[in-house]
């Protein structure tokens, strides 16, 4: 009964449907073409130090609609440095695909704390670090002109257009 | 029904396909001519060391038919010559023919070799991949028929500077004539078989493998001579960097095949023949151990499973699924395969003596040319097209084809195509079209 | 001296944390004759947060272009994942109409419209693109006794599709220039594997391994030196350094230079006027080595 019971707890959490949905975003048209060689996993910088973000088998979890896949830190750990892209031999544009899964884990509201703070502080400061007072005096010690100073009325319109304090909340 | 054609059949490409479709045709009783551009009959078949699933020895397979061809009464051989223009149509094809010189008076040569023995020159030898060097006058290959010399005219002294002409002094039949021209024949034909086979995909175009680069990475045809008892290591199964005998063998399939980049078609018998290889190894050093990287089996074909099965059973053979992503070597320059295992998820390195690319059959070289002297049609990748229901001819009436010009074929379905191919050009001749 | 002027984009890391970058650059362009304009306005390229929300980036990379291209100018980056964004927007705004209608849209709300005007080039390939000949009158201390390996980066050259590289198995980029102030270039494995910076964020170990891999595989090639031209892959191999050391209990101790401070020195100018003060891994053996020949 155990057993049954995983097992229908599992099937309703396949979402058949995911894998039109990545496929109909920007970046994930090619996500289709995996055929699980392996090519990017083995290519990847990451995977080779840890056993848990393996490109390929989220390509296929995705694959097959299991959308649970986007929730964990798995995905996260893509650092995005293409070398998959360039090598996979079906053309599967596998660092945008990872991205892409990353966004919807995003709209699922799953996003990891440093993410978050990357976007408060765009937000408030224009850049992805809280800079330290204490740098920008030291750019004046070494001659360096003043660092730039964003509009910070601009970046939060531009926020406000895609609803970004939604997803960061 | 129209009256009986007697015109002959001519057929272009004298490998295992082109041989069989003549063989057939001569059997008929139809006249045909068989035209190879190279100095010998035999094709790719000759350059095999044994053929799966039975393990056969390809050329002595091969050979009782290039004979057979050879001597047939009914066909008339044109090696070393090239097809320049074909006019006309259906039942009346004028053909011109241009028969390059080889400088030897083909009646008086016994391919006795003398000539060669003493010749000065080495150059790279085409039929055995490079691996070894030949003289500027040679015989094609060990087996090769006609059994006469070539001189090679880019490579010859006496041609590129204008001294030597030892082979004309130690000649005892006198076959040398260095003032052999060129000629052309024109043929009247009744009907065309092309039957031009393939080339192998280059893997330098794959920079990440290091073909070319490290020595000890080789082509599958490269490994083929290397392993067989004619090849340039007299069969034994020695590495090119230092001539050590090759224990540890990656294989890696799909090289230029399933590839959006290169051929997105899959070339079909590349699980075989990596099989074949491998098992190959073990028979000739029971030390070895093989690993084929592959990313999905297809053995498509009566006892091809069994085979594999055999493979992984009785020679040990490792299956790993996954495709390799690079090659890296060592200071004693072992190869360093890099892959993923996806079975079981694991990513790994191991290190080899030696690493053989199943490189993709693609077109063959010369083909777009060949393709408008017939006036024929290419597909999308580069072979001759076919319809699916006629998938012995080509785009215009008369001209058929047959085996891996089509697209990539192992040899058991090139001869059935062969056959099939003299069968439907033999119908005009017969009196049943044209 | 060439005669260019660029906008010059710094990104987030190079103003407060690679200042040395910004130091070096900025003497070497003057001597070379490039103009460099300060963005006063300028906000993150974006990059950070495309796994957040693509649309975000976009607009963030799509003010930064729009700033440029209020001044005129062309866009000169020094980090690779500035560059790889801001010309993929560059050039995915100029050839897709639907999406440049929807982004000029949202940038009327801060009254600013993408109008495909300029380009965005990376300090190395404006550098690359320059004809050899004419730059080489600027070496007058040739590095001929350093072994030098280079380190690129990945958003450089990678997509390749993007940024229209030859042959990405092997840029040849970093390589010429280096080449270019004299010093030997040396190849090693996994010189074209990525730094991991990113992955510092959420798992800091995989930065160390992936900086240990290639400070060893670097010196085991005979480097003097590594370069590098992105702040990410900097703070990876030379601020990082001292941290791998300790974990992995050996010593590489191998100085890590922006490629502006190589060419400076080649140039002549002195390490003082380069910023070579602020590297963590100190290059005074490389100093003191090119001052007895």
């Amino acid at each position: 009964m155990e057993i049954q019971r995983t097992v229908k707890e599992m099937y309703y959490r396949v979402d058949p449907k995911f894998k039109y949905k990545v496929l109909k975003a920007p970046g994930g048209e090619t996500f289709k073409f995996c055929y699980q060689c392996g090519t990017c996993t083995a290519t990847c910088p990451v995977a080779r130090f840890t056993d848990i973000f393996r490109p390929n088998k989220i390509i296929h979890l995705a694959k097959l609609g299991i959308r649970n896949v986007t929730y964990s830190d798995a995905v996260w750990l893509c650092v995005n440095c293409y070398s998959c892209t360039e090598r996979c031999p079906q053309g599967v544009k596998v660092a945008d695909v990872m991205r892409l899964l990353k966004n919807l884990a995003v709209e699922d509201g799953y996003i990891p704390e440093f993410s978050k703070e990357f976007m408060k502080n765009i937000l408030n400061t224009g850049f992805v670090y809280s800079i330290p007072s204490s740098r920008i005096s030291k750019r004046v010690t070494l001659g360096l002109p003043p660092p730039p100073q964003p509009k910070l009325a601009d970046l939060k319109k531009l926020g406000e257009m895609v609803k970004i304090s939604e997803l960061i909340e | 029904m129209r009256s009986k054609n007697s015109l002959p059949i001519l057929i272009i490409g004298g490998g295992i396909a082109g041989i069989q479709a003549a063989i057939d045709l001569g059997g008929m009783g139809i006249k045909v001519h068989l035209i190879e551009e190279k100095p010998s009959i035999g094709g790719r078949m000759a350059q095999l060391d044994k053929t799966f699933p039975t393990n056969d020895c390809s050329i002595c397979i091969l050979a009782p038919k290039m004979a057979e061809c050879f001597r047939h009464p009914n066909i008339t051989l044109h090696t070393y010559s090239e097809v320049k223009e074909v006019t006309g149509s259906l039942g009346d094809f004028s053909v011109k023919v241009l028969k390059k010189a080889r400088f030897i008076k083909e009646k008086e040569c016994v391919g006795c070799g003398e000539c060669a023995a003493k010749c000065p020159v080495r150059v790279p030898d085409e039929f055995d991949i490079e691996l070894r060097r030949r003289e500027a006058i040679y015989m094609y290959f060990l087996q090769a028929l006609p059994m006469i010399m070539t001189i090679d005219k880019d490579h010859c002294l006496y041609f590129t500077r204008g001294v030597c002409r030892i082979c004309e002094r130690v000649c005892t039949r006198d076959a040398i004539d260095f003032e052999q021209k060129d000629r052309e024949i024109d043929l009247k034909v009744g009907a065309i078989i092309v039957a031009t086979g393939f080339d192998l995909f280059n893997p330098v175009n794959i920079s990440e493998y290091g073909y070319k680069r490290y020595r000890n990475v080789v082509s599958a045809l490269e490994y083929e001579r290397l392993i067989c008892a004619s090849g340039p290591t007299g069969g034994h199964l020695l590495r090119p960097s230092d001539r050590k005998p090759a224990e540890k063998i990656a294989f890696l399939q799909c090289v230029g095949s399933r590839d959006v980049k290169n051929n997105q078609y899959c070339s079909t018998i590349c699980c075989m023949h990596a099989t074949k290889e491998a098992i190959l190894a073990k028979e000739h050093d029971s030390n070895v151990q093989s690993f084929i990287f592959y990313m999905d089996m297809r053995a498509i074909g009566k006892g091809f499973q069994k085979y594999i099965s055999r493979g992984e059973a009785e020679y040990g053979i490792k299956y790993v699924r996954g495709r390799v992503t690079k090659i890296t070597e060592d200071s004693a320059e072992n190869p360093i395969i890099w892959f993923e295992d996806t079975q079981d998820s694991a990513i790994g390195k191991m290190k080899m003596d030696l690493t053989v690319l199943a490189t993709s059959f693609i077109p063959r070289r010369g083909r777009v040319d060949l393709a408008e002297i017939l006036g024929v049609e290419l597909d999308e990748y580069g072979f001759f097209k076919v319809n699916d229901l006629t998938p012995l001819s080509t785009s215009k009436p008369g001209i058929y084809i047959c085996g891996c010009c089509k697209e990539p074929m192992d040899i058991p379905d090139s001869v059935a195509q062969a056959s099939g191919a003299a069968a439907v050009a033999a119908e005009v001749i017969m009196g049943v079209k044209g | 001296m060439v005669n260019m002027r660029y906008a010059l984009y710094l990104g987030c890391l190079i103003p407060f944390r690679e200042m040395n970058y910004e130091i070096s650059t900025r003497r070497v362009a003057k001597d070379i004759g490039i103009e460099i304009c300060d963005m006063g306005d300028a906000n993150c390229c974006g990059l950070p947060i495309d796994s957040v929300n693509h649309e975000m980036m976009t607009l963030l990379a799509a003010r930064n272009l729009c700033l440029a291209e209020n001044m005129e100018l062309d866009i000169m980056t020094l980090c690779n994942g500035c560059t790889g964004v801001l010309m993929k927007v560059n050039k995915k705004l100029k050839a897709d109409r639907e999406l440049r209608k929807k982004v000029n849209h949202q940038l009327s709300s801060i009254g600013m419209e993408f109008q495909g005007k300029i380009k965005v080039k990376h300090f190395a390939q404006i550098l690359a693109d320059i004809d050899v000949d004419i730059l080489k009158k600027f070496i007058i201390k040739p590095l001929h006794s350093l072994t030098i390996a280079g380190y690129i980066g990945c958003h450089i050259f990678r997509p390749s599709e993007f940024m229209e590289v030859k042959n990405p198995e092997n840029p040849s980029l970093l390589d010429d220039l280096i080449k270019l102030t004299g010093a030997k270039s040396v190849r090693y494995v996994d010189e074209y594997q990525c730094c991991g910076f990113v992955e510092g964020a959420i798992e800091p170990q995989i930065p160390l391994f992936l900086a240990r891999e290639k400070l060893r595989n670097a010196k085991k090639a005979g480097a003097d030196a590594m370069v590098t031209i992105c702040p990410s892959c900097h703070q990876v191999l030379d601020s990082n350094q001292r941290r791998a050391e300790r974990k992995f209990s050996e010593i590489y101790d191998l100085p890590i230079l922006h490629y502006p401070q190589l060419l400076g020195l080649a140039m002549g100018i002195s390490h003082e006027e380069l910023g070579f003060n602020e590297l963590r891994v100190k290059p005074a053996k490389l100093l003191e080595y090119l001052m007895e020949v």
